[in-house]
């Protein structure tokens, strides 16, 4: 694991978001990450993207939010990714250490130590990583760790064309979210929080959102978890479980022996 | 729409080898876990062949592993698991099951091997000159004055690796499977019930003169007796899944669940068991011991597949 030097993030303002995909299409670019399959319509608004997997690092979510009487509608984006999570379930749960944190403080796939055991899927909350069809190891978002290296920003940052993507050293995105949180809501827009920008999601995310709305709205969890959390529960089951295992195999093993003496007894007696 | 847990999480699309990867070491575990019991805490009757299970054992778990690594991407990088080439140091995650896990089976796999040669000296089998001391070795850790230490802690490796299977799967965030602790719980009882049954088949098959009658009988009380916990333990687990339930339950699953572990593969075996006289002892005990087998595949199936084709 390597020293942390510093810690780079992106704050993402939704806000500001409008849907060109240009990120999509820088972080496909850099990365050189197969095209999709054509013709790949999901049928659902003009997202044809649809997920996050080995080959779409990025993927600008199009929701269509319509009131239940249908007489407002409006659209939100959010230019989706690996969040960089300070406790991030797919590096506790990978049985190769191939998950590591890097000198930038974010999560990085070393893909010569990947085995690709699928395990790291589970293990984020987010459903951000795949296995790469052509590289046949787990794979997600990298913050361009190449780009971060000799010191550029990473391929959508510099896409993108409204700065709803903002790079940086993460405690000054933080700063910088913060007042425009305050900005947001002085203006009317009462529904404006962040997402991530404190411990309370998994530490912090190191790629952290600007929301209009509540999370779920985006399809983001509202309080993620680390997958060990159901583990005790399961070792506690397994505890019981042994336990009774153990007590109804030996009562199971007494009651033969009894049977069986009272059946030598008869027998003795009858004789 | 945008449900969290239907349209961001995503399944790992485990590939099928999965299921019998876990059916395989479950039987491994099972029948280690009861034999390092009984021949620890039996007491002094009759345990005439019960060593044999100990074949079974040490057949399986070399299976079980190549199966694990025949579902990697990376087949070749297998032992990245075991050492971190980047670092040159051990690998031990202790936070991954997956890890934790790799490490528990090469543990279970020393006393695997020390059950196989004390097997082998038993039955006389392979008894090869430069090997004596192992042989010797292995009869001293199961007979002399540390047996009971000895095979409690095997019995300890053989339940934990049993139990790894379940937490392995729990630890995710595949809502089905994180949605009960259970797993854990079910998949270490159907091991039990398993591996006893296969032994049953591995005594009844090499019984020359019904010397193993009685240690047969009292394994198919067991498996008697854990069959009654096993479907209580299925119903708890539907229950438990609470909102999740249909992933094992709709449709194909539910017909498997239901019919196939439940109906199959418990109720029609502990009815041949209590009512022998129906296929014949012999007849009924194979029959019941098959049906076992394939009702716990078929649990691993529906457990594993239902959550992850829900997705």
């Amino acid at each position: 694991m390597s020293q942390i030097e510093s810690s780079k993030g992106m704050f993402i303002d939704t806000t500001l978001c409008h849907g060109c995909k240009a990120c999509e299409v820088a972080c496909k670019s850099w990365n050189e990450l197969p095209a999709n399959s054509a013709p790949s319509l999901t049928g659902n608004s003009y997202d044809n993207t649809g997920k996050l997997d080995g080959e779409n690092w990025r993927h600008v979510k199009f929701i269509e939010d319509i009131s239940d009487d249908r007489t407002d509608s409006r659209w939100l984006f959010l230019s989706d990714s690996c969040k960089h999570c300070q406790l991030a379930g797919c590096m506790t749960v990978c049985p190769t250490n191939a998950i590591i944190r890097t000198e930038f403080d974010t999560v990085y796939i070393d893909h010569d130590t990947c085995i690709g055991c699928k395990y790291c899927i589970t293990g984020c909350p987010f459903g951000v990583i795949e296995i790469g069809h052509l590289s046949g190891t787990a794979e997600k978002c990298t913050l361009c760790y190449d780009r971060l290296q000799v010191g550029q920003q990473p391929a959508c940052a510099q896409a993108c064309p409204t700065d709803c993507i903002e790079f940086g050293d993460v405690p000054d995105l933080v700063a910088m979210a913060k007042q425009r949180e305050q900005f947001l809501q002085s203006t009317g827009n009462y529904k404006a929080e962040l997402y991530g920008a404190d411990k309370k999601i998994l530490g912090g995310l190191n790629v952290f959102y600007m929301l209009e709305d509540k999370p779920e709205k985006y399809g983001l969890p509202s309080d993620p978890q680390l997958p060990q959390k159901s583990m005790l529960g399961g070792y506690w089951s397994s505890v019981f479980s042994l336990f009774a295992v153990g007590l109804v195999s030996l009562l199971s093993f007494r009651s033969y022996r009894e049977r069986k003496f009272a059946e030598e007894e008869e027998t003795t007696k009858g004789a | 729409m945008y449900n969290y847990e239907l349209t961001q999480l995503k399944s790992p699309d485990f590939p099928f080898i999965i299921i019998f990867d876990l059916f395989i070491g479950g039987i491994a575990a099972g029948a280690f876990l009861v034999t390092v019991l009984l021949l620890a805490f039996g007491g002094k009757i009759n345990k005439a062949g019960l060593h044999r299970a100990y074949y079974i054992t040490m057949a399986l778990l070399p299976v079980y592993g190549l199966l694990l690594i025949l579902k990697l991407e990376h087949k070749e990088r297998f032992i990245n698991v075991l050492w971190q080439i980047r670092d040159g140091t051990i690998m031990l995650n202790l936070q991954s099951p997956m890890s934790l896990g790799a490490w528990v089976m090469n543990v279970f796999g020393v006393f695997a091997l020390v059950g196989f040669l004390y097997a082998l000296k038993k039955d006389n089998l392979l008894q090869f000159s430069w090997a004596q001391k192992l042989y010797h070795l292995a009869t001293w850790l199961h007979e002399g004055p540390i047996a009971k230490v000895f095979l409690s802690i095997g019995a300890f490796f053989s339940a934990w690796f049993g139990v790894y299977l379940g937490i392995l799967v729990t630890t995710s965030h595949l809502p089905a499977w994180n949605a009960t602790p259970f797993i854990p719980t079910l998949w270490m009882i159907s091991a039990v019930i398993t591996g006893v049954s296969v032994v049953i088949l591995l005594l009844i098959f090499t019984n020359r003169s019904s010397q193993l009658n009685e240690s047969i009988q009292r394994l198919d009380n067991i498996v008697k007796s854990v069959i009654v916990l096993n479907i209580a333990m299925i119903i708890v687990f539907v229950f438990a899944l609470g909102q999740w339930s249909e992933t094992v339950t709709r449709g194909m699953f539910g017909v498997l669940l239901w019919g196939g572990v439940v109906g199959i593969g418990l109720l029609v075996p502990l009815l041949l068991k209590l009512k022998p006289n129906l296929l014949g002892l012999k007849n009924s005990l194979i029959f019941s011991s098959v049906l076992v087998l394939v009702g716990g595949f078929i649990l691993r199936y529906v457990v594993m597949m239902g959550p992850m084709s829900y997705w």
